[in-house]
């Protein structure tokens, strides 16, 4: 059922990319990683290997457009999201990125990660942040799947999956 | 003129002013006492709210509420929903006329803007415009209603008296926020897509265009017309505008995600929300520095004129 949800809004998505919901929804997940900031700063900003920390993600492939930076997500449920490098910010320690299209129920996403020193000695603090919208676009009634309750559940399930993995990654578990 | 200014000054000494900022997240209203900072009231109002419109001659102040597809009406002397109107679409951007007979109000998914009659409370009529029709404001001499059509890259003027589309001026990718200058001869766009904002003449029609930070939303001029200030809410920033040489002279480092923002001419403050941050930065105008930031609702959006001045 999931999948099918995935499916119909990829199949949606071309003809609606024009307004955006009315809404804007947002997510904010942070962990805390035994392991220097530096070591996962590394492994945040690598724009083009998320596979090797997001469990979702199956294999990253890295695409430049002049200046322009982006990457295609091919998921480990077939699934595929393009994404576009916003900026990597090695002082603010800060990746901001936004999807161009995918198999995610969202519209006009997009999204930084934050990686901090703290709280304790030699812990790091990573914040991930979405602001995005559902994929209906248009007067109710909204059709199960398309709302923006379905929306903030894929968007967390990501980011609480990918967290928690880049934690093991750089802990070295 | 000297004359006119001291009354105003004397005016402004008995004045006080309130921020109503329209919580998304929280589905309520949060009331600002623009001289103390202070939230001094919070009001449920309907679900996904994000336009604003204030009227100090009514006493009232209005809310779209684009996720229960009505508009509160709110009484500023209890600071209580007095009314709710059922809308047939996605309320989002509003505005009144300087009489406050009409109320405007943009529905961001049927590409019009309906007309609301304020002493009956229904909807009179409805205007075709163009796509994803955003922010919307009203000349001072209330014959002209600006729409800012998000997804055709313009702004539609509308003939208040004739209720016709007169004219469509082409600005940057993707309008959202509107704003004028007091005098009414400069109309603000703010193009989220392409980062800039245009100054339209609106005589003549024609526009300059200044790029500002990442995806801007709203803009509003000081009171003497020579700076605008603009949120980008992607670079969580405020930038200031020179208008006069066209410059962006500064850039202030607000919350993220900021939405709305007004001038507050009784203190002489900026008020911009914070979308993210659920908060509401106060700069002080005269040196552009952020003085105050202020815990409101959830999802804070303020879109639109906010600010309610009320003289006693």
């Amino acid at each position: 059922m999931k999948k099918l949800f995935a499916l119909l809004a990829i199949a949606l998505m071309p003809l609606t990319a024009a307004a955006h919901g009315p809404s804007p929804q947002k997510v904010e997940k942070s962990v805390t990683i035994k392991a220097e900031p530096a070591k996962v700063w590394a492994l945040v900003k690598d724009f083009g290997n998320m596979q090797k920390w997001h469990p979702a993600v199956a294999n990253t492939k890295l695409e430049k457009k002049g200046d322009d930076t982006y990457r295609l997500l091919t998921l480990k449920d077939g699934g595929t999201i393009y994404e576009k490098l916003r900026s990597a910010d090695d002082g603010d320690m800060k990746l901001k990125y936004e999807i161009v299209e995918g198999s995610l129920p969202v519209a006009d996403y997009n999204s930084f990660i934050t990686v901090k020193a703290g709280p304790g000695a030699g812990e790091t603090t990573v914040t991930w942040v979405g602001r995005f919208y559902r994929v209906y676009k248009l007067n109710p009634p909204i059709p199960a799947g398309q709302d923006d309750e379905s929306a903030v559940k894929a968007v967390t399930g990501v980011y609480d999956a990918g967290l928690a993995n880049l934690k093991k990654v750089a802990e070295g578990k | 003129m000297l004359c006119f200014c001291s009354f105003s000054l004397a005016a402004n000494s008995w004045a006080g002013s309130y921020a109503y900022i329209t919580n998304q997240g929280s589905n309520d209203v949060s009331v600002i006492d623009t001289a103390a900072h202070q939230v001094v009231a919070t009001i449920e109002v309907g679900m996904g709210p994000v336009g604003v419109a204030t009227s100090a001659s009514l006493g009232q102040v209005f809310i779209s509420n684009v996720d229960s597809q009505t508009i509160s009406v709110i009484d500023t002397g209890s600071n209580q929903v007095i009314h709710e109107i059922a809308v047939p679409g996605s309320p989002v951007g509003l505005a009144l006329s300087p009489d406050s007979k009409k109320l405007y109000v943009a529905d961001w998914f049927a590409d019009k803007v309906l007309v609301v009659d304020t002493s009956t409370l229904s909807v009179e009529r409805s205007i075709s415009v163009g796509k994803a029709p955003a922010g919307l404001i009203v000349s001072q001499d209330g014959g002209s209603l600006y729409v800012a059509n998000r997804d055709s890259d313009d702004v539609a003027v509308i003939n208040t008296s004739t209720m016709q589309v007169e004219r469509r001026i082409a600005v940057g990718s993707h309008p959202f926020g509107l704003s004028l200058s007091r005098d009414g001869s400069k109309l603000f766009a703010v193009n989220v897509q392409d980062d800039s904002v245009s100054i339209i003449d609106t005589r003549t029609s024609q526009l300059t265009t200044i790029k500002v930070g990442d995806h801007p939303y709203c803009a509003t001029p000081s009171r003497d017309g020579k700076r605008l200030f603009v949120t980008n809410t992607q670079s969580a920033s405020v930038s200031v505008i020179d208008i006069p040489s066209r410059k962006v002279v500064n850039t202030i480092a607000v919350g993220e995600y900021p939405e709305g923002i007004n001038y507050d001419a009784a203190s002489d403050r900026i008020f911009v929300a914070n979308w993210f941050d659920d908060t509401v930065s106060v700069i002080d105008a005269s040196n552009n520095q952020l003085i105050a930031s202020v815990k409101t609702g959830s999802k804070s959006r303020a879109f639109g004129q906010f600010i309610l001045e009320t003289a006693h």
